[in-house]
């Protein structure tokens, strides 16, 4: 159907003054961008929202002070030219988006569970649901219109910190005398730069999709934030000790299982893909340099297989809950 | 048994048959046999736990029926839900909102869910049904500040947001003021005027006595009576007796039964009780236009009222009627049913002893 105006015109005030009823477009995939433009709105209006991403804004601002610090603090002392430049280079890109990204990453999966967690969770805690699920569009073009939304607060967020990132980085790099080189810079590099930023934010999206899922099981924001904090710095980091102990102890088969558990685990396969763009963006030394603070030897066709099996486990699950159960709060 | 597809009437709006919810052991909704005409103002009666606002979220698709089935606007419901909910507006218990948002924004939202172009294409739209519920002047404050009757109100724009052709308000009055209860009911008598079917799910009997013209009872899940409130009323039609002196009720009381049994049939049940003044009457259900006969039949033993009196009756004493079991003579009628009714409900006039 297209968009058209209902009623008989009757005057302002007058319960059936409805021909300025304009619907719109009722096909699905028009439905779903309203939706989605709908979810939006409500974020924008959400004092939340500006807090989550000033969060996230002076996190990074804050990461980059810290090391415009410690470079200041070489420069005054005896260290030689040598070390001021290794410190003083995460401030340049293209060390500058590395650290931007942990940043990003490290502080994000926490903001994009809290935003995904209100905005689902609430819509329960609240009692929303009921309004929204007896106004037309199917409850299953709801849920996707959260995850569209989600989508566009993580790119929004990513492409927004990166550039912040990297400026406020190039900015306080005057201090330390040292002028930025761009010599790495060439249509490659932008690949990988591009690839590391859309791995950053799928990570993140499977991380908004377990928010989404536990919120839609609990039925509160506080199920959908708490839960998917548990699971993210509790439950993973529990299994791979308790995985490392039993490999430790065990022998054969059992240990081979227990070793190969963490493998499958959402924080190792995201590391994991993480890292596996280092060697593109950073070169080969400083690829295996970062690799000390984490290796994981996971490929990216298997880090991507375990991430889509989450995000399908993740997603289908609220799908059912949400399409089948009884709306009694 | 009916069949579990219902007979579809060119005009039925709603028309539910065998409709049951169970929640685990408790039945919250048994078997529901409803039929909503197309332009009716129809009353949806029942204590608190009756089942109703189940019914109403049966019909909009928030809980699946354990058994039965709902069609509405000839649609089922289990499948066709989309295209049914386009044709409604609701009001579900509270109507609950963003907190948030202002009252506008709000609507903005409600606009966006229910199909209607976003962008400003439909601020005129909004501004009409803010002025309808004379929120317009509240409309930029949050929600968040807004009254239990200004909530009310907004609940009531925004399920005229899209001039859907079926109303469903559950309990639109809830917190409202008396002025407020006045103005909604004004509403619905407009929307009714306009050709909108309205669904009022309501446990303030004389409310809905007010503004329905059809009525279906609950009681406990079930469905107890089903009808034009004008049939119904005609029920609840009694004539109230005073005798000049107190002592000569229980002579009256007697003859009256005594004509009962000799076949005047008409006088369905025969009552004795105290009116406000503390004085005995006979309460006879009868239709009205009996009350010269009752007046002869005592005149005829030598006895004479004091006061006669017609008395319509009303939907509170037709629900009384239907859901109370019979008393002993003399006793206070349904004071079971009425005590479980007045635990779930605030405003509703006590039964007093008709208007002598």
């Amino acid at each position: 159907m297209s968009s058209g105006t209902v009623g008989t015109g009757s005057p302002p005030g007058h319960p059936d003054a409805v021909n300025s009823v304009i619907m719109g477009r009722q096909d699905y995939l028009s439905v779903l961008l309203r939706l989605t433009g709908m979810e939006l709105y409500k974020l924008r209006n959400r004092a939340m929202s500006a807090v989550l991403g000033t969060i996230g804004v002076l996190s990074v601002v804050l990461a980059f002070l810290l090391i415009t610090f410690l470079a200041v603090i070489f420069l005054g002392s005896s260290a030689t030219q040598e070390n001021v430049r290794s410190i003083s280079q995460l401030l340049r890109p293209p060390f500058s988006l590395y650290v931007t990204v942990w940043v990003l990453f490290t502080l994000g999966q926490v903001l994009i569970v809290i935003l995904v967690g209100a905005m689902v969770g609430g819509e329960y805690g609240v009692g929303t649901i009921r309004l929204l699920f007896t106004r037309g569009p199917a409850r299953g073009q709801f849920l996707i219109a959260k995850m569209l939304a989600a989508i566009t607060c993580i790119a929004i967020g990513v492409v927004a910190i990166t550039l912040v990132g990297i400026l406020v980085g190039l900015m306080l790099n005057f201090v330390t005398g040292i002028a930025p080189t761009f010599d790495f810079f060439s249509a490659a590099w932008l690949g990988y730069a591009l690839l590391y930023l859309l791995s950053t934010m799928f990570c993140l999206f499977v991380y908004a999709t377990l928010a989404l899922f536990i919120a839609t099981l609990g039925r509160s924001t506080a199920a959908g934030i708490a839960g998917a904090l548990v699971w993210i710095f509790v439950a993973e980091p529990v299994v791979k000790v308790v995985c490392s102990i039993s490999a430790a102890v065990s022998k054969g088969i059992t240990a081979d299982i227990a070793r190969s558990i963490p493998d499958y685990l959402l924080s190792n396969n995201m590391s994991a893909l993480l890292a596996n763009q280092n060697e593109g963006l950073f070169g080969t030394r400083i690829a295996s340099f970062l690799a000390l603070f984490g290796s994981f030897q996971l490929s990216n066709l298997h880090t991507l297989l375990v991430l889509a099996g989450y995000l399908i486990l993740f997603i289908g699950l609220a799908w059912l809950i949400n399409e089948y159960r009884d709306i009694t709060n | 048994m009916q069949d579990i597809y219902p007979q579809q009437e060119d005009n039925v709006i709603i028309s539910t048959s065998r409709l049951t919810k169970a929640f685990g052991n408790l039945v919250a909704v048994n078997d529901l046999h409803l039929q909503v005409k197309r332009g009716d103002v129809f009353g949806f009666l029942g204590p608190n736990g009756s089942g109703k606002t189940t019914t109403i979220r049966m019909l909009l698709g928030l809980i699946r029926p354990t058994a039965g089935r709902a069609i509405l606007f000839g649609m089922d419901n289990t499948y066709q839900l989309p295209a049914i909910l386009r044709h409604i507006g609701a009001i579900v218990e509270t109507p609950v909102f963003y907190p948030y948002l202002s009252g506008v924004d709000n609507l903005r939202v409600i606009a966006a869910a229910s199909g209607m172009l976003s962008g400003g294409a439909n601020e005129r739209r909004i501004a009409e049904v803010l002025e309808i519920v004379e929120l317009r002047s509240q409309a930029r404050d949050a929600y968040s500040k807004y009254s239990l009757g200004m909530k009310q109100r907004l609940g009531i724009a925004a399920a005229l947001l899209t001039n859907p052709e079926l109303v469903l308000l559950d309990e639109p009055t809830n917190g409202l003021d008396p002025g407020g209860v006045i103005e909604i009911r004004q509403l619905i008598r407009r929307l009714s005027e306009l050709g909108k079917t309205i669904f009022l799910s309501s446990h303030i009997l004389h409310e809905v006595q007010q503004v329905c013209n059809r009525v279906a009872i609950l009681q406990r899940g079930n469905l107890i009576k089903q009808g034009d409130v004008s049939e119904l009323l005609q029920r609840g039609e009694q004539i109230l007796v005073r005798m000049g002196m107190a002592e000569e009720t229980q002579r009256a009381y007697a003859i009256l039964q005594e004509a009962q049994e000799r076949g005047a049939r008409w006088m369905s049940d025969i009552r004795v009780e105290t009116n406000r003044q503390g004085q005995p009457i006979l309460r006879i259900q009868a239709p009205m236009v009996r009350s010269a006969e009752i007046n002869a039949l005592l005149a005829q033993s030598g006895f004479f009222a004091a006061e006669l009196h017609p008395y319509e009756g009303s939907l509170e004493e037709v629900f009384l009627e239907l859901t109370t079991p019979p008393t002993p003579v003399g006793a206070h009628p349904g004071m079971a049913a009425l005590a479980g009714w007045q635990a779930s409900t605030s405003d509703m006039p006590g039964r007093k002893g008709g208007a002598l």
